[in-house]
């Protein structure tokens, strides 16, 4: 279970807050160098082949989209895709890996199932859920489930069992009510690694949603982009990259964000 | 200076009672005869300690009278009602951190009383209160995280206190602390108890910390386990710092080491520590 090391703070050290502000702002010029960094190799590199469009090129060709308004329609089928088919991916894999995760005999049975499963690429079903939901919003939520009910039920399993075996004892012995003991004992004390099955959970929704899109779509930012890419038009297909990437990072930035203020707690 | 348990008159109606208990674990592996036939009385305002070789079934024992395991045999009763499950009126400190950590200390403190439906401003009040007691003032706001294992443990028995038990039961609470720590929170313990005067139930492997503590010392037999003797801690209260040094304290200390070392001897073999 990867959680991200975060230094303990310790309030009494004066001069400590202004010490940690410092270095998140020298961090973050830190990130911003290596973008711009990226940036430029991808200019430079769009200079020596055909088969790269200009950064300049490719952000022009992405507004254009905007300002005509053609991208919202594929904007929208995918981010629905991705929060449709999280959300039953987290619907399913929360309460079945904390159940895999209470029970020994549950675990026993579900586990080398769960982490064979867990290896089977299952974009390999996408022609069977086109079957069964027809080509369509449908189809693409189905696999960005089937592809994030995995990392989500493994890290639930895993932060159950991680859980200091006294406080399931200590709730019994101030009789908290079954509600009580989920509430306040197993989702806080779960919050890391429920955190990290979100976390994971949303990007591999994200990725399967858009190669989905490659295979069979009505819309979709995957689809445009292969689109692009078939009429030999390389600035949109290069903008649509640059916005997938965006929307990535601002959503794994901002659980990220959430994570690290839980592990700060800890 | 000591006397058989069964011997004993069963008690009063607040007392904490055993009723010729026993437990025995089924498993698929085997069965367990860890606790039996167990008699006797924790009266009003007396602190018992247990002690006894290493799976003896000190635990098990406790855990019956905090209703976290069901008797196979007999009955504990508390103030004249049978125990059938948790107690509010019981509260229990383990030997393991059993702190939130993702709670601050205070809260941490005050959960007990959340639990059971107390308001913000009067439990953060109690909470307040029982912090002071436990020497953990100014620390409040900080996380278990921040905190050494022995200021852990005062948490826990702040949390405990704060709920305000009849009985209070203690599982090696400082076990897992170094000899410093665990005789400095030992005089801690002993000083809030003169304050509550609830009825404890105490179990540790330090026979020093028992004499120190107690009003009574169970001592445990091998398994399947009986209380072979209760030793009467006759030494006055308060007891300052110098109690250690007392003949008597000595005294009673040799006896309950000859005790346990035969008990011990029986479970590991002829030069076996207690544990
Ligand atoms: N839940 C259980 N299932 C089976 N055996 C148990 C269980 N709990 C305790 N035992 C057994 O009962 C005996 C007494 O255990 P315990 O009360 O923890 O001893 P102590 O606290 O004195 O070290 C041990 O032999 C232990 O293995
Ligand atoms: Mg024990």
């Amino acid at each position: 279970m990867s959680t991200d090391v975060t230094i303990p703070s310790f309030p009494q050290i004066t001069g400590h807050r202004e010490a940690k502000k410092s270095r998140v702002i020298r961090d973050n010029l830190w990130r911003a160098a290596v973008l711009v960094a990226l940036v430029l190799l991808w200019a430079v590199l769009s200079s020596t082949t055909d088969l790269v469009a200009s950064p300049a090129a490719s952000l022009n060709a992405l507004a254009e989209r905007f300002a005509d308004g053609s991208i919202y329609r594929h904007l929208d089928a995918t981010l629905q895709a991705v929060a449709i088919g999280f959300c039953i991916a987290a619907a399913i894999g929360f309460p079945l890996g904390y159940v895999i995760g209470r029970s020994k005999f549950l675990g026993a049975v579900f586990d080398p199932l769960v982490a064979g499963a867990f290896a089977i690429p299952r974009v390999i079903f996408f022609p069977i859920l086109l079957q069964i939901f027809g080509v369509g919003v449908g189809a693409q939520s189905a696999m960005a489930a089937l592809a994030a009910v995995f990392p989500i039920m493994v890290s639930t399993t895993a932060g159950v069992r991680a859980i200091n075996p006294l406080l399931p004892k200590l709730a019994r012995s101030l009789s908290l009510s079954p509600l009580q003991t989920v509430t306040k004992i197993y989702i806080p004390a779960m919050a890391p690694s429920l955190m990290v099955g979100i976390r994971i959970g949303f990007s591999i929704a994200f990725i399967n949603v858009i190669i989905a899109e490659f295979f069979a779509a009505r819309a979709g930012l995957g689809l445009q982009a292969l689109r692009a890419y078939g009429m030999l038009d390389l600035p949109t297909m290069y903008g649509i990259i640059v916005l997938l990437a965006a929307i990535a990072l601002a959503g794994n930035l901002a659980l990220w964000a959430v994570e690290r203020r839980l592990g700060e707690k800890a | 200076m000591s006397q058989s348990p069964t011997m004993r008159s069963i008690g009063h109606e607040n007392d904490v009672v055993f009723d010729n208990i026993g437990m025995t674990f089924d498993t698929g592996a085997g069965v367990t005869r860890a606790v039996e036939n167990v008699s006797g009385a924790i009266p009003e305002g007396k602190f018992v300690s247990v002690i006894g070789p290493s799976g003896c079934g000190k635990s098990t024992l406790l855990d019956m009278v905090g209703g976290l395991l069901k008797p196979t045999q007999g009955s504990v009763s508390i103030n004249g009602e049978k125990v059938t499950g948790p107690r509010r009126d019981t509260a229990m400190v383990f030997q393991e951190d059993s702190t939130l950590h993702w709670r601050t200390v205070l809260d941490n403190v005050a959960f007990g009383l959340e639990v059971k439906g107390i308001s913000k401003a009067e439990r953060y009040d109690s909470a307040r209160r029982m912090i002071e007691l436990v020497g953990l003032k100014g620390f409040e706001d900080h996380r278990p995280g921040q905190l050494s294992g022995g200021m852990k443990q005062r948490v826990a028995i702040a949390r405990a206190l704060a709920m305000e038990p009849r009985v209070l039961l203690m599982d090696e609470p400082f076990g897992a602390l170094d000899q410093q720590t665990r005789q400095f929170i030992g005089r801690e313990l002993l000083r809030i108890w003169e304050k509550t005067r609830n009825r404890v139930l105490f179990i540790t492997h330090d026979i020093q910390e028992a004499v120190y503590l107690s009003d009574e010392v169970w001592v445990m037999s091998a398994r399947p386990s009986i209380v072979k003797e209760v030793v009467t801690i006759d030494l006055p209260r308060p007891r300052p710092e110098g109690t250690h040094a007392l003949p008597r304290f000595r005294e009673l200390e040799d006896h309950l080491w000859a005790l346990v070392k035969v008990e011990a001897e029986k479970t590991l073999g002829p030069g076996a520590r207690l544990a």
